[in-house]
């Protein structure tokens, strides 16, 4: 999971993170929580060479029939709040998505 | 570019046109059963019965199998569909063909009509096993799910075969035995070779994915594909070679042994599964419909303990093929069909808004509380009726057609609902590109 903490020696620091909270606006279909909640992205990363931003992310299962809605809108969400930026979106299957990724709140929503 | 999941799925314009008319033709399917509740109180070899059996498994079943596997397939094999158009040629053959078939069995009327809706049918289930075939060729990965969907695809069309030549052989009689003997292993071939293999298969991959459970389908789900296909190859070879009914029980224990480690399957996907607590309703009716599967084996155990010209052989054996057919196989559809035709609709509609405005979730397209009297309105009437069958009831047959009738109605309006399902509160400029300067790429690769 991206780590929540704002690290004050990272000059993006508040650009991720700034990220990460447009994130939560992005919801899996199926399951009804958001991207982040869930623990479906792995890393946020601005490239400065590219001016890029690149998302690490995964699915809840491989060839899940929502991932392409799901990265759709992740890229729909930044790319409208960050219009003068690239935004790549870096689908991964390790580590594999497990329960203990979902945040405690996300968990109670699920009913544990 | 998107390199994976539903960039690979089929136009709804070949799919939905299953759903609806399968929807519809289940409608009429249980006001006939309603119309015709006599009919069960005798033999299962009789007109309307024939034509109730045929419009159940094809209009029914096999038509919404057939739509949910062309959106399924890639799913479950991540590659594209070989070809829309002949998904739609099959289609347009089947419709014809189921009702041919199935008007000619209600007035049974042997003779061109019927071969030439028995031929349709045929004719339509190649180019679906065609399709099947060459999607499954371009799959890299292969697993045991895709090996059921293809397996069950050729014992679908070796039913269909035996269900022409049946047909044919009402005018010619060019089969050797007594063509109830053919009517059995015909019926046999379509419901453990076709519904139950598909259904084990697409199952094994779905169930996983909807409750958040990372069990994978591995040896339960091969002991239930090997037992089945031995059991059917058995059968075949001791029907057809040796002309004999002796080593039958064999291959039923075999088929229980499928179902038992199938069980075994979903036990595990359910023990480690992330929504069990607050599980939707269609996986709820879905998961009934595994439980389901046992009850056509309690009726098949009683029947193998009675005497020939025992006199409950004949009702037990009609209640056999309504605990399939009505049982688990309508159960499952009517679970599974508020997991897919919603997405199905929900991608159609809103897959150029993503990100633009906010969407409603896919289970927004229905009334989740008219499934709930769908489910009960079934279980009412499915024990009613195979109640009344056993005991030669017609009351309860009618109480059970009724609850059958009024859970297809709410099945139906939900149906309908997802169908007409229109996009609300769109901005100016929502499904239109905003002029941007960055570029968007989506990439995938193994890890991180």
């Amino acid at each position: 999971m991206p780590d929540t903490n704002i690290n004050i020696k990272d000059p993006y620091a508040f650009l991720k993170a700034e990220v990460g909270e447009l994130l939560h606006q992005v919801y899996d279909p199926e399951v009804g929580l958001d991207i982040m909640t869930m623990g479906l992205v792995y890393d946020i990363k601005y490239e400065e060479d590219t001016n890029t931003i690149l998302i690490i992310m995964t699915l809840t299962s491989r060839g899940c029939p929502m991932g392409p809605m799901i990265t759709q809108n992740a890229s729909e969400v930044l790319q409208s709040n960050f219009p003068d930026k690239d935004i790549h979106i870096h689908l991964v299957w390790e580590p594999a998505w497990n329960m203990d990724m979902i945040s405690d709140e996300g968990k109670a929503q699920l009913g544990f | 570019m998107i390199p994976f999941g539903t960039q690979k799925a089929p136009s709804p314009f070949v799919v939905l046109p299953y759903y609806i008319t399968a929807a519809i033709l289940f409608l009429v399917l249980t006001l006939l059963m309603l119309f015709s509740a006599t009919s069960f109180t005798g033999h299962y070899f009789q007109p309307h019965i024939l034509a109730i059996t045929h419009l159940a498994t094809l209009g029914w079943g096999t038509m919404i199998i057939f739509g949910a596997s062309y959106q399924l397939l890639p799913v479950v094999m991540e590659v594209h569909l070989y070809s829309e158009k002949l998904a739609k040629w099959c289609y347009g053959l089947l419709l014809p063909g189921i009702i041919l078939l199935v008007v000619t069995f209600w007035n049974f009327k042997p003779g061109l009509l019927m071969e030439a809706g028995a031929v349709l049918i045929l004719s339509s289930i190649t180019l679906y096993v065609i399709n099947v075939y060459c999607t499954a060729r371009q799959n890299k990965k292969w697993t045991i799910s895709a090996e059921c969907m293809v397996t069950s695809s050729w014992w679908l069309l070796l039913t269909a075969v035996l269900g022409t030549l049946l047909v044919f052989n009402l005018r010619y009689a060019f089969f050797p035995n007594d063509h109830l003997y053919y009517l059995k292993i015909h019926a046999h071939l379509g419901m453990a070779g076709w519904f139950l293999l598909l259904i084990m298969g697409v199952a094994s991959r779905l169930m996983p994915m909807f409750l958040l459970s990372h069990h994978e389908p591995g040896i339960n789900v091969k002991i239930s594909y090997y037992c089945i296909n031995i059991a059917l190859l058995g059968f075949l070879v001791m029907a057809f070679l040796f002309h004999t009914e002796k080593y039958w029980p064999v291959f039923a224990l075999l088929v229980l042994i499928a179902v038992i480690s199938y069980f075994l399957f979903i036990k595990k996907v359910y023990r480690i599964a992330m929504r069990k607590k607050k599980m939707d309703m269609p996986m709820r009716v879905s998961l009934s419909a595994i439980g389901l599967m046992i009850l056509p084996f309690i009726l098949l155990t009683i029947l193998a303990f009675l005497s020939d010209n025992h006199a409950l052989i004949i009702p037990l054996s009609l209640a056999y093929g309504i605990s399939i057919i009505g049982g688990f196989l309508t159960a499952i559809i009517i679970g599974q069909t508020f997991k897919t035709l919603p997405f199905i609709v929900w991608m159609h509609r809103y897959k150029k808004l993503i990100g633009k405005i906010k969407t409603p979730l896919p289970k927004e397209l229905y009334k989740e509380q008219w499934i709930t009297y769908q489910f009960y309105f079934y279980l009412i009437g499915i024990f009613l009726t195979i109640v009344g069958v056993v005991l030669q009831l017609l009351p309860f047959i009618i109480a059970g057609s009724i609850g059958l009738v009024l859970m297809a109605i709410c099945y139906n309006i939900n149906v309908f609902l997802v169908l007409t399902h229109k996009v609300k509160e769109v901005s100016e400029n929502a499904g239109h590109k905003h002029q941007h300067k960055g570029s968007i790429r989506i990439s995938e690769s193994g890890s991180r």
